[in-house]
């Protein structure tokens, strides 16, 4: 149910007065710390989601100025670049956008938005989104990032936590992996968010299918392989130019609203 | 003018308010197409040729005005309404595993795509007592008689959502189509700028077809 942004502050501000998140974000400071005192060149993964702006919020706030990317083009939601480069003058973070050279919705028509596109391993999101942070990264000898990804968002993930903890060096990428929201609840990300007055991405109280903002997933505005889940149902619903815009391309995806 | 006023049974369930002639043409297609094999010849629904597409202006007893059915779309108190979401579901089950023994060959029924493919949709309902429509016509009684087959409104009507208990047809003198207050989507471009909510819908039947969606004035 769709409830006023004021509602969900009042909740998570609450839950920020609790022990266990005061822990977590204790736990997290010491990991950034331990992080940046191996003196690895480093930057922090922003991609405006809930996670990764408490990411990016908490390392510019121990280390002003710290290196944080973001990866935006044409398939972002519409007010994502707004969002970020207000949030970037309003704590001064200093931010690298890249975007590829082509315009993504062009390319889409060649792939299946209706399943999985986003993860690793899919050849349009290795083109599009892993490949160019690869090359930024080499480019700029980058040899650490600071990723928000959270146990509790997938089994994989969980697995990831289990198998690697906070800090390990990831082999594919060549490059050291610091994770320090990985114990986090999606209720600790909003607590922390209200708590620092950090403005947060409209997408995320676009809940009428939803319980809460914590259910909500940000990526791409395409339903992959969510589409049968409610995505493309949230799509319609709050986007439905996109939708429209979809469903010229791949009359599938009407089928799963 | 006539407005006609349902009482619902149940909450219905739909992502735009229906339009009054997409029910009478469904209702045509019911209590016709199935039968009159001649006429489903003649039911091209989409096509690149507009002159193909079946001109339900023909059989439907309602008044036409500028290419455009004169039938509002639904209208309910949405102060009184009341918003739930309910899901429909469909995933693998134990009983059917059957169909998933390969005996020694290797292989699997994939529940992520294909025809076993899960799915887990959430709608919204609005759960209210009464919806109506305005309409223009020259003969009640053929839309009456469309209405017979009309056991429900909005989507997923066949499952109990949207049951409709009664209807009651009466003249509406207040309103009409031409009195400057927006009834059903009108194109923006016809109007010009106008201080009306603007949305992208469809305002001309097939409804569902992503081609007839533009920018259009609405209720």
């Amino acid at each position: 149910m769709e409830r006023p942004i004021e509602y969900w502050r009042d909740l998570y501000l609450l839950h920020s007065e609790s022990k266990t998140y005061k822990k977590r974000l204790s736990e997290s400071i010491d990991f950034v710390n331990r992080f940046l005192d191996l003196g690895v060149k480093s930057y922090v993964g922003w991609s405006c989601g809930k996670d990764s702006t408490v990411l990016a919020h908490l390392v510019n706030y121990l280390y002003p100025n710290y290196p944080i990317v973001s990866e935006k083009d044409d398939l972002d939601f519409p007010d994502e670049i707004e969002y970020l480069q207000s949030v970037s003058n309003k704590f001064g973070f200093n931010s690298c956008v890249i975007s590829p050279d082509v315009k993504l919705w062009d390319i889409l028509v060649n792939h299946d938005f209706n399943e999985d596109i986003h993860s690793k391993g899919t050849s349009f999101s290795d083109d599009y989104f892993y490949g160019l942070l690869r090359k930024h990264q080499s480019e700029h000898e980058y040899k650490g990032v600071f990723l928000g990804l959270r146990a509790s968002e997938s089994k994989g993930r969980l697995i990831n936590a289990k198998v690697n903890r906070y800090i390990y060096y990831n082999q594919e990428w060549r490059q050291i992996v610091c994770q320090p929201l990985m114990n986090w609840s999606a209720q600790d990300v909003f607590a922390y968010l209200f708590a620092n007055d950090v403005p947060i991405l409209s997408v995320y109280f676009k809940t009428a299918f939803h319980d809460s903002p914590e259910q909500i997933r940000k990526s791409w505005i395409l339903p992959s392989h969510q589409a049968s889940l409610g995505q493309a149902q949230w799509i319609k619903h709050y986007y439905p130019e996109i939708f429209l815009r979809l469903s010229m391309i791949d009359p599938k995806i009407r089928a799963y609203v | 003018m006539y407005k006609i006023t349902f009482t619902l049974k149940s909450g219905f369930c739909a992502a735009y308010p229906p339009l009054f002639d997409s029910i009478l043409s469904w209702a045509y297609c019911v209590a016709y197409a199935n039968r009159d094999t001649d006429l489903r010849g003649e039911l091209v629904w989409m096509s690149d040729d507009d002159s193909r597409v079946f001109d339900f202006s023909t059989v439907l007893t309602i008044v036409y005005r500028d290419g455009l059915p004169c039938a509002s779309e639904m209208f309910w108190d949405k102060d009184a309404a009341v918003l739930d979401v309910i899901r429909k579901r469909k995933k693998w089950d134990n009983k059917n595993d059957d169909i998933a023994d390969f005996g020694k060959k290797k292989a699997q029924a994939q529940i992520n795509k294909g025809e076993f493919k899960s799915y887990d949709i959430p709608y919204q309902v609005t759960v209210v007592d009464k919806v109506w429509f305005y309409f223009e016509s020259n003969d009640l009684e053929g839309v009456r008689d469309l209405l017979r087959y009309v056991v429900g409104l909005g989507k997923h009507a066949s499952e109990g959502y949207g049951e409709i208990e009664s209807y009651e047809i009466e003249p509406e003198s207040e309103l009409s189509f031409e009195s400057g207050r927006i009834l059903r989507p009108i194109p923006v471009a016809w109007m010009g700028e106008q201080p009306y909510r603007r949305q992208l819908r469809a305002w001309k039947p097939p409804y569902w077809n992503p081609a007839n969606n533009v920018l259009c004035y609405v209720p």
